[in-house]
């Protein structure tokens, strides 16, 4: 009895304290707040800096998470329009093919696109603490050659090229901005839950970049 | 037109990018020809307001540390440089807008990339400030450019659907110049 209360306490707890996006069932390789992951070698007042420079504040974080609700059931049709895009630009989809075909891995696509969806959600919960940095981290090695591939096993092209990574940042927060309309949220609201969004994607996406900077350049 | 000191479009090395990863990277950022069209548009609505652009810019630069850090050394701003750069800066948003993206621009693209990396920064101005911007500031600084322009493109009487193409134009065409600046930071290869 003691040992059944004792499960249900800590059940309790885990699942209240685990982040919403983390109470679905985890996609493969995804280790948010696990120790899998290294810690980020950027500090988190580094951090507050480049969010300063970013004008993105606690007004962004209230937008972000009013987004939350309006897209938690639309990550799907995200998806589906985000990989539709690049599925007709070939040099975005060469990053999945496969290395000695040439091909687009149907698999590591799909891979991929169920973590995708989780960082959708894990965006717009926007709890930007040591945890997050340090995925930020991880989602950067994954798109390098340290760890490409590696985390779905995968026989691709070994790296993202850098250039394509800040790129994206204009067409996700562009298709994204007719889903945080789709719940009548007001003309204003969805104007900036969509800079919010395009801040925190402009940020990632420069966290991202750190394995490719040469040192001390970051 | 009097000439600025340290503005060498024209006359600068070649760019490492080819013409066609440009091309790849414009259609990457959604940049179409309905784009250009309204940058055009933004260079009118903005020639006469650059100083003012320019006034809001410094100010947030001057209001953060540590991104005035970079034009000074000892934490102390150097005002002939800042000064200096202020002009071609000036310069810079009207060739955004009005420049076609061909060689020279690709070229001088790569003249600024390396004025913020150690390989340039400095030594146009003669300036003895900190030896590199950081790679995160300089692509943190597309969104305040690009939210703070928008006042800007709207104060010349369009209507807000000509007001809101100038600014998704003038997005792209920052991000885009942007990344372009971080080819010397990156690895070999990596870019």
């Amino acid at each position: 009895m003691k040992t059944k209360i004792a499960i249900l306490f800590f059940t309790v707890v885990l699942y209240s304290t685990a982040s919403q996006a983390q109470q679905q069932k985890a996609p493969a390789g995804y280790t948010y707040g696990t120790s899998a992951v290294a810690k980020s070698p950027m500090s988190l007042e580094e951090l507050k800096l480049l969010q300063q420079s970013l004008l993105f504040g606690d007004e962004d974080i209230k937008y972000l998470k009013m987004s939350y609700d309006i897209l938690k059931d639309q990550t799907s049709d995200i998806l589906d329009v985000w990989y539709g895009f690049v599925a007709s630009t070939p040099q975005l989809v060469y990053f999945f093919g496969n290395k000695t075909t040439g091909k687009p891995d149907g698999e590591y696509l799909a891979k991929v696109r169920e973590r995708f969806a989780m960082w959708i959600l894990q965006t717009a919960e926007a709890n930007y603490d040591q945890k997050w940095l340090d995925y930020q981290y991880e989602i950067g090695l994954r798109h390098y050659s340290a760890k490409k591939n590696k985390t779905d096993n995968v026989n691709s092209v070994p790296i993202i090229n850098y250039r394509y990574i800040p790129a994206l940042t204009i067409p996700v927060t562009t298709t994204l901005k007719p889903f945080l309309a789709k719940k009548g949220a007001s003309a204003e609201d969805v104007d900036k839950m969509y800079n919010a969004w395009v801040k925190s994607v402009l940020l990632q996406s420069i966290l991202w970049g750190q394995p490719y900077m040469k040192k001390g350049e970051f | 037109m009097e000439k600025i000191k340290g503005y060498t479009y024209g006359q600068v090395g070649a760019s490492p990018v080819s013409l066609a990863d440009l091309d790849l990277l414009k259609k990457t950022v959604l940049f179409s020809s309905d784009d250009e069209k309204h940058l055009k548009l933004a260079g009118e609505v903005l020639k006469d307001q650059t100083n003012e652009v320019l006034d809001l810019w410094y100010g947030f630069v001057g209001g953060n540390e540590h991104l005035v850090h970079y034009f000074g050394k000892g934490g102390k701003p150097d005002m002939e440089y800042l000064a200096a750069v202020r002009i071609r800066f000036g310069q810079w948003i009207m060739d955004l807008c009005n420049k076609p993206y061909d060689q020279d621009w690709l070229n001088y693209q790569h003249e600024i990339a390396l004025r913020h990396h150690s390989t340039k920064k400095n030594k146009t101005d003669n300036a003895s400030a900190v030896p590199i911007i950081h790679y995160r500031y300089m692509v943190a600084f597309i969104f305040p450019i690009t939210a703070t322009i928008k006042g800007f493109l709207s104060k010349k009487g369009h209507d807000t659907e000509t007001v809101e193409k100038m600014y998704a134009a003038w997005f792209k065409a920052v991000t885009l110049t942007v990344i372009l600046w971080t080819y010397p930071y990156i690895n070999k290869n990596e870019f």
